[in-house]
């Protein structure tokens, strides 16, 4: 098999960057899209002429959101529900023209080729994404009963990786679907309960002061999710929000 | 307050959905009044005749308007700044990722709707464009039908609500979804009503400059 890839390259982040075009033969059609780049990474260090080509990758099963690839205008690419590293290249006709760009958003921004630097997220984590227990030993895998339903609806959520392929669809360079995800399953449970409202109010500060965008609805972020997390989470977002800034407006700044 | 309004995204969109929400409860009424000149000259004019007779509700439903919009415009726009700062370069591959035109497009179709405002109050409200409506002011009809006989108002009044109806189509529902409204079964019934809603919305007023153009109304 044969492809033909339109790579953005970028030395740096303050270099101007590019798209730059090679054809990479005796492909697999087994083989993963980051497989693939391998490929013509082991291409271009035999030519000795370029550089390879830098994109992120961690574990290659679709767990870590690390991989981070917008495939033809599509964040992870044409299948729906997997992540770049799940994506293989029978999706893909032979000697196809693919062009592949990193996500684009002000906050996420480019550090070398397709690899950009989403420490925002980690940010907007550390504001409030998180439940205040002693450490220690882990507690009794079931010593706080949750109804089933409860942990099915925190657990969708907690499907997601923060991989930011929202951010990189949205046309407002939101983050919203990320940070839903994160407050809509801390909240269904019993652990998160205690700080609900401060969660929420400063997750999305965060988000804010962050620099990305607002939700405008277009609900192309659900359509790239690779852990398919509804947009619907969006909506319980907001609802906790309006109801967090009626009871506890002294915490909004 | 104010300032944390200023400062979140959520608070924001929840100003934006309130003002247009009323706006839209507004329009329906607005609508219904001008159907009623397919009842004829009479219905039309003493329905006109009534509100003017009411100058304290008249005026409190124009300043809640003017709240509603003024609110929603500064907020949109102070949005749409930061959404476009939010973006760096775009993409060499566009693709629309399930967005629907209409969403795309709520920036472009809002200052339309905003332009279309202000023509449509220097017309019938202050009759700017047309001096000659001060003679006869409570003849709405005669002020309808000389108007719309002329292609170009009749076609821009047309055009306008096509521009409130995409607007609507994405923004009906987007609203309660700004709001947080969320229900299994209740949340699929909004969405339908709201489509519903913008194509009565858009159908119903641009009736008006169609049959008067096409002479059905004279
Ligand atoms: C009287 C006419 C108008 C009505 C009935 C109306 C109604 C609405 C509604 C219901 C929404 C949804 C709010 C939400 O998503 O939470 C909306 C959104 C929006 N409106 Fe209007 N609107 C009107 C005029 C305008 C004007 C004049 C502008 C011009 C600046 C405008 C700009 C916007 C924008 C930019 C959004 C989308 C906000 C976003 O997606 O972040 N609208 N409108
Ligand atoms: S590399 Fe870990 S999710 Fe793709």
């Amino acid at each position: 098999m044969k492809l033909i890839f339109e790579i953005w390259r970028q030395e740096s982040p303050d270099h101007k960057g590019q798209f730059k075009t090679y054809e990479v033969n005796n492909l697999d059609t087994n083989m993963s899209f980051l497989e693939a780049l391998d490929v013509l990474n082991e291409q271009l260090l035999r030519e000795k002429k370029e550089e390879p080509v830098a994109f992120d990758y961690d574990c290659r099963e679709g767990i870590c959101g690390m991989c981070s690839l917008v495939i033809n205008g599509e964040p992870h690419g044409p299948l729906q529900g997997v992540t770049t590293c799940q994506l293989h290249l029978r999706s893909f006709k032979d000697s196809e023209r693919i062009t592949v760009e990193p996500w684009r958003a002000k906050s996420f921004p480019i550090v070398r080729d397709l690899v950009t630097d989403r420490s925002a997220f980690d940010r907007i984590i550390s504001s409030g994404g998180y439940i205040s227990v002693n450490t220690g030993s882990a507690g009794d895998a079931n010593a706080i009963p949750i109804e089933k339903a409860k942990a099915d609806q925190a657990f969708d959520v907690a499907a997601c990786i923060g991989c930011g392929a929202c951010v990189a669809t949205c046309k407002n360079s939101s983050a919203m679907l990320f940070v839903a995800a994160k407050v809509t399953h801390l909240s269904a449970l019993k652990q998160g309960e205690v700080e609900k409202e401060e969660r929420v109010l400063k997750m999305m500060t965060s988000h804010d002061m962050e620099g990305f965008g607002s939700c405008s609805q277009t609900k192309s972020c659900e359509a790239v999710c690779p852990k398919n997390i509804s947009t619907a989470a969006i909506t319980a977002l907001n609802r906790e929000y309006l109801r967090a800034a009626v009871k506890k407006p002294q915490a909004l700044s | 307050m104010m300032r944390a309004v200023l400062h979140s995204s959520v608070l924001l969109k929840a100003v934006m959905a309130v003002s247009g929400l009323l706006m839209v409860g507004f329009l329906l009424g607005h609508m219904a009044g001008n159907l009623l000149i397919f009842l004829g000259q009479d219905a039309l004019n003493s329905y006109a005749a009534k509100l003017h007779s009411m100058p304290s509700i008249l005026w409190t439903v124009r300043i809640g308007l003017l709240v509603c919009l003024l609110a929603h415009v500064f907020s949109g726009i102070k949005l749409a700044i930061k959404n476009r700062q939010s973006r760096s370069t775009p993409y060499k591959v566009k693709h629309p990722n399930a967005s629907t035109l209409a969403s795309r497009s709520m920036a472009i179709t809002g200052c339309l709707i905003l332009l279309y405002i202000c023509y449509h109050l220097a017309h019938f409200t202050v009759k700017w464009t047309h001096p000659e409506f001060q003679q006869n002011p409570g003849d709405v009809y005669g002020m309808v039908v000389t108007s719309f006989q002329h292609p170009l108002i009749a076609f821009t009044y047309v055009l306008s609500m096509a521009m409130v109806g995409a607007h609507l189509y994405h923004g009906i529902k987007s609203a309660f979804d700004s709001l947080g409204f969320y229900h299994p079964f209740y949340s699929v019934l909004v969405c339908r009503i709201a489509k519903v809603t913008c194509v009565l919305l858009a159908l119903g007023f641009s009736s008006v400059p169609v049959c008067v153009y096409f002479g059905l109304i004279s």
